[in-house]
């Protein structure tokens, strides 16, 4: 009876011509998305990296993020305002992804689980040691303002402060007081952390 | 006068102009507790930058190459360009345009519904929308009912056609969105922020009836008894959405990912309590319908859908004009709704009492459908109403 149903035509294929093709326009000039996106690859994956700490992850959501671009470009007048639209969509995907992910894996988190990432490593006990640390740093990244959380893992992966400006919406002038009050934020975070840690003991 | 924290931090981040570096540099000479404050600073974020740098690979092998990136890519475009049509209806830029391709998804499974009695004219084949019901329903049960269905699913993905006339833009007066819409457009006089108006061309929205598909559909809702009506296979059900024109005021973020928006103050108070008034209106839709589709039997198994029982229904249904009401679903908590006197007509005001209250009010005026929607309570949607000119 299916035979009514129309359905569509094979897509046709993607190829690297099209990622050539594609331009993205600002309202300024117009750029080849192939271009931002062998500038950016590696970068909007080290983000994402640093933030959901797994690479295939990282690199799905990089791949999220530039289809993002690809399918819906936004129109800004510059090329910085969209280089920093392609780190606030990472950045926002990375943490909605470790939010998704802690609500997910409470009952193991609580449970004291791990991942156990970097078993590569030459000595068992300081590797554990250092997987415990992610995952505490990674769960005050969580629990913070999403914008503070974002300054300091943009800032640590090496941004400057006219592209954390550009990427997260902000004057250029309130970057240096915005990331004393983020590190302020996570170092009390950190050591009320490290007290029930203690006192869990 | 001593410096600010900021000033300091970006003193220490070499990321002040020469200027502003020498005037800094200066103090700081000879400033005490500007230094102190400085070496706190400097402290902490040693402390902090310490803590992130263990989120750094630690292996630079992990990273693939860019030619892996783009290939990954390339299948990335291919599987989405597949799947985005059914990604569309779920954006909340389509949120008016979903209400109505709900309705449309629903004669599916309404369809199958026995004693498809047969309609003797053709009247209603073709109706258009007068007026709106609104009718509360439990959006966990109606998850629970479709969202396991992967029937479902298919049925939107595959016999499910949207096609659009392109994508929205901007314009810059009511008199250019008025040509574009074929309508003359109206805009609120009472609203004292940015205004945006943006034209969303139409859309026509086709649903193929597959019958086969419609009972696996119905099997899986636990009502396989039912008997189809073979005239009906293959048929379409045609939803035209004419062009639409939407006029926004205020922090209004049409894209979910661009997060806070620039400008803002950052320290201000969450974004939860967005500050978005919209006026929608357009043509109102007209759905086409082969003869044999008895529309009154569709709206009663819609309703059943969300969760009335068929007495209920069958109730609710003789209350209702099928052939020129568009029911809206609404959400069985903490949202209430009013008849209104609204533009010299009846509208229907629908109030949600969420974290910041807020309101849409729907009417319909010489064929024209408006949706009004915002922060607020019904003073101020009937304000905003009244001074649409």
């Amino acid at each position: 009876m299916s035979a009514h149903n129309k359905r569509k035509e094979s897509p046709v294929t993607v190829t690297s011509e099209d990622l050539q093709a594609k331009s993205i326009r600002t309202s300024t000039q117009i750029l080849a998305f192939e271009d931002i996106f062998n500038g950016h690859w590696d970068r909007v994956c080290g983000v994402l990296y640093s933030i959901v700490g797994e690479q295939a992850e990282a690199e799905d959501l990089a791949l999220e993020t530039f289809w993002r671009l690809y399918n819906r470009p936004p129109k800004y007048d510059s090329p910085e305002k969209l280089v920093g639209w392609l780190y606030r969509v990472a950045s926002n995907l990375g943490f909605n992804a470790i939010r998704a992910r802690k609500r997910r894996t409470r009952y193991e988190d609580e449970a004291g689980h791990m991942e156990m990432e970097f078993q590569a490593s030459t000595d068992p006990a300081i590797e554990a040691e250092r997987t415990e640390e992610i995952h505490r740093v990674r769960k005050i990244l969580a629990q913070m303002k999403p914008r503070n959380a974002k300054l300091l893992v943009l800032r640590n992966s090496g941004f400057s402060y006219a592209e954390l400006a550009a990427t997260l919406g902000l004057a250029s002038g309130s970057i240096g007081t915005l990331l004393v009050r983020a590190e302020s934020d996570f170092e009390k975070r950190y050591r009320q952390l490290d007290l029930t840690r203690l006192e869990g003991e | 006068m001593h410096l600010s924290d900021g000033e300091i931090r970006a003193y220490q981040d070499v990321e002040l102009s020469p200027d502003q570096k020498e005037r800094i540099h200066a103090h700081l000479q000879t400033c005490k507790r500007c230094q102190e404050r400085s070496g706190q600073l400097t402290e902490q974020s040693g402390i902090v930058t310490a803590h992130l740098e263990t989120l750094k690979p630690k292996l630079q092998a992990e990273t693939i190459s860019l030619q892996k990136a783009r290939r990954l890519m390339e299948n990335r475009i291919q599987k989405q360009e597949d799947t985005s049509m059914l990604k569309k209806i779920f954006n909340p830029q389509y949120r008016l345009v979903w209400v109505t391709v709900l309705v449309v998804a629903i004669l599916a499974i309404a369809l199958a519904f026995p004693g498809v009695r047969a309609v003797a004219n053709n009247f209603l084949g073709s109706f258009r929308v007068q007026q709106f019901t609104v009718v509360q329903f439990n959006p966990e049960e109606l998850q629970n009912t479709l969202g396991s269905s992967s029937h479902f699913e298919h049925m939107l993905s595959e016999n499910v056609n949207i096609e659009d006339k392109g994508a929205p833009f901007e314009v810059s007066d009511a008199t250019e969105a008025s040509a574009m819409a074929g309508i003359p457009i109206r805009l609120p006089t009472e609203i004292d922020s940015r205004q945006q108006i943006r034209v969303f061309p139409g859309a026509s929205v086709t649903f193929d009836i597959d019958l086969s598909r419609i009972d696996m559909l119905l099997n899986e809702l636990g009502k396989g008894d039912i008997e189809l009506s073979p005239k009906l296979d293959g048929e379409q059900v045609t939803m035209v959405l004419p062009t639409a024109v939407v006029a926004s005021y205020g922090d209004c973020n049409f894209d979910p990912d661009t997060g806070e928006a620039m400008g803002t103050d950052p320290d201000a108070p969450s974004s939860y309590a967005s500050d978005c008034t919209t006026l929608h209106q357009m043509i109102s839709p007209t759905i086409s319908a082969p003869p044999e589709l008895d529309i009154a039997q569709i709206g009663e198994s819609f309703l059943e859908l969300i969760g009335m029982t068929p007495e209920e229904a069958a109730l609710f249904s003789q209350t209702v004009d099928w052939t020129t009401t568009l029911l809206i679903p609404i959400p069985r908590y903490s949202t209430t709704y009013q008849e209104v006197s609204v533009d010299g007509v009846t509208g229907t005001l629908i109030l949600q009492k969420d974290y910041v209250p807020k309101y849409m009010l729907l009417w319909v005026k010489e064929g024209i459908v408006y949706a009004l929607s915002g922060p607020g309570d019904s003073s101020t949607a009937l304000a905003i109403a009244a001074s649409i000119k």
